[in-house]
């Protein structure tokens, strides 16, 4: 979480920045945007063999959490875009033009007027992309995340074990004790997620109708 | 009054580092935008060169052709992804029946009957229910569908095909329902209107009228949803077992493209072997069928949308 939620918050702003504001209407930003809708629609276990091919094996980070949170970032990163898109879209361009017209540079309205008024769209999306990060498994699966650790990894570097993991390595298990565990397993994770839910849906609700 | 000369300087010189900034931004945000398609591209290219190495150890007819997938056996393996794409569609074509006329009805009632209230109700429900981690579907079907279904019918195994497709189904249901909602509440109102004023009642407004209206948009949302049922890896690898199968048999343990990579990553098969290639292979073959089914949902909606 420490590696995706900065990583992918970066990049996804970031690209939403360039093709809200700075793209023109040219092949390749149209080429950009059609990548990115395919993006969304690969599934998460490719990710997983793109995560095991270059972050594991070709930059040798080995079964880290660095390498899993970049598997992770890059897994989410189309669902940033799109919600940090919709919501610098919902800027009114009255405030833009107000902003240019009093002698600010394109980069001090975004940075000042467009950024915060987006900022509550922003993260809705942000919050409910990590939610969806936090569930995932089949990537994990592929990278090779171990199922047993008995220590908490001490850097981003080391190896660890993932909540969803425990799950799916405890109901794939025949006895029935493992299933109990699991299912408790299930009750924290789905805690976790129904309140990163909530705090998205408070944050939308009360800035929703700002202008 | 005019400003001194060391504030004109001090403004001159703020401004060239405002200059050098507004150019170097759209620099740096067009490649940070550059890095979702250098995401796609790497995924091409790793599949691609992978896969490669696979087929120079397998021949590329066997694999499109051959019906027994049995990477594993020690005397002499055999790699034909024809049983894992059937084990695939079967598992899509439940999940297929189960959720297009749930997830097609919930958006009519949605867009059609349900007052202002059960709307704000039902909205984030199903947003809640499309946020479910899958590996949450995956326990749910083989703890509760599965036994269930086992009490209605015996001949059902432990792992069978019938259990997870239904909840892959359940899965995407709020993907369907949603998107189809979108496309039959962006049906202008006086079409709906312009039929009522003609005595037709609500039920064939929404059949007649609305249904046809937004037919693209619905059926790209079923494309959308078949292709993440298609990619869906963590129900099928809980629930459905891990024997690849060429035939019709629901009732038993079937194996899925998704499921295999699974299995495969979880055991430790060493870097460089063949099998290690093959999840290359598949993930590959996989990539190319969800692709096929996006391009197909971006096709639709756009080829035959109604302009208004």
């Amino acid at each position: 979480m420490a590696v995706v939620a900065p990583t992918s918050i970066i990049l996804g702003v970031g690209s939403a920045i360039y093709l809200e504001e700075y793209a023109k209407k040219n092949r390749m930003t149209s080429f950009i945007r059609t990548n990115i809708s395919n993006l969304a629609g690969v599934p998460s276990v490719v990710f997983g063999l793109l995560g095991l091919t270059i972050f594991v094996r070709a930059l040798s980070l080995g079964n880290s959490v660095l390498a899993a949170g970049f598997t992770m970032s890059l897994l989410i990163l189309p669902v940033i875009i799109v919600a940090a898109q919709e919501a610098i879209r919902a800027v009114p361009n009255e405030l833009r033009d107000a902003s240019l017209g009093m002698g600010a540079t394109k980069w001090q309205t975004i940075v000042r007027i467009i950024l915060p008024a987006a900022i509550p769209g922003i993260l809705t999306g942000s919050i409910l992309a990590l939610s969806r990060a936090i569930g995932e498994t089949a990537p994990l699966i592929v990278i090779g995340v171990p199922v047993i650790i008995q220590f908490l990894p001490a850097g981003v570097m080391d190896t660890f074990t993932a909540l969803p993991m425990q799950i799916y390595d405890w109901s794939s298990r025949p006895q029935q004790e493992f299933q109990a565990v699991a299912a408790a397993g299930i009750i924290v994770l789905m805690a976790v997620l129904l309140t990163m839910n909530s705090i998205a849906a408070l944050i939308r609700n009360k800035f929703q109708k700002r202008y | 009054m005019r400003p001194s000369v060391q504030e004109m300087i001090a403004q001159s010189k703020g401004k060239k580092s405002k200059k050098i900034i507004e150019k170097i931004i759209p620099i740096l945000l067009f490649l940070i935008a550059s890095v979702s398609v250098l995401t796609t591209i790497g995924i091409v290219l790793t599949l691609i060169v992978e896969t490669f190495t696979f087929f120079s150890r397998v021949s590329f007819f066997d694999f499109i052709t051959g019906t027994t997938w049995l990477p594993f056996s020690n005397k002499e393996a055999q790699y034909g992804i024809l049983p894992l794409i059937i084990g695939t569609l079967k598992i899509t074509a439940i999940a297929v029946s189960v959720a297009v006329p749930i997830g097609i009805g919930a958006a009519i009632y949605l867009s059609e009957y349900a007052s202002e209230t059960v709307r704000r109700i039902v909205k984030p429900v199903l947003e809640i229910l499309a946020g479910v981690p899958t590996i949450v579907y995956g326990f749910f079907a083989l703890t509760f569908v599965t036994p269930v279904l086992q009490g209605l019918f015996p001949e059902i195994k432990i792992f069978n095909a019938i259990s997870p497709g239904i909840v892959v189904g359940i899965m995407i249901i709020p993907m369907i329902a949603s998107l189809s909602e979108d496309a039959m509440s962006s049906v202008p109102r006086q079409i709906r209107d312009g039929a009522l004023a003609m005595g037709s009642t609500k039920f064939e407004v929404a059949i007649k009228v609305i249904l046809p209206a937004a037919l693209s948009g619905i059926v790209a949302s079923v494309v959308l949803a078949v292709s993440r049922a298609i990619g869906e890896t963590m129900i099928v690898s809980l629930a459905a077992g891990s024997t690849p199968r060429f035939d019709g048999d629901f009732t038993g343990s079937i194996q899925t493209m998704t499921s295999y990579i699974v299995q495969v990553s979880k055991g430790d098969a060493g870097y460089g072997t063949t099998i290690y290639y093959s999840i290359y292979a598949v993930g590959f073959t996989l990539f190319i069928f969800t692709m096929l089914m996006n391009i197909l949902a971006t096709y639709v909606s756009k080829r035959f949308k109604e302009e208004y």
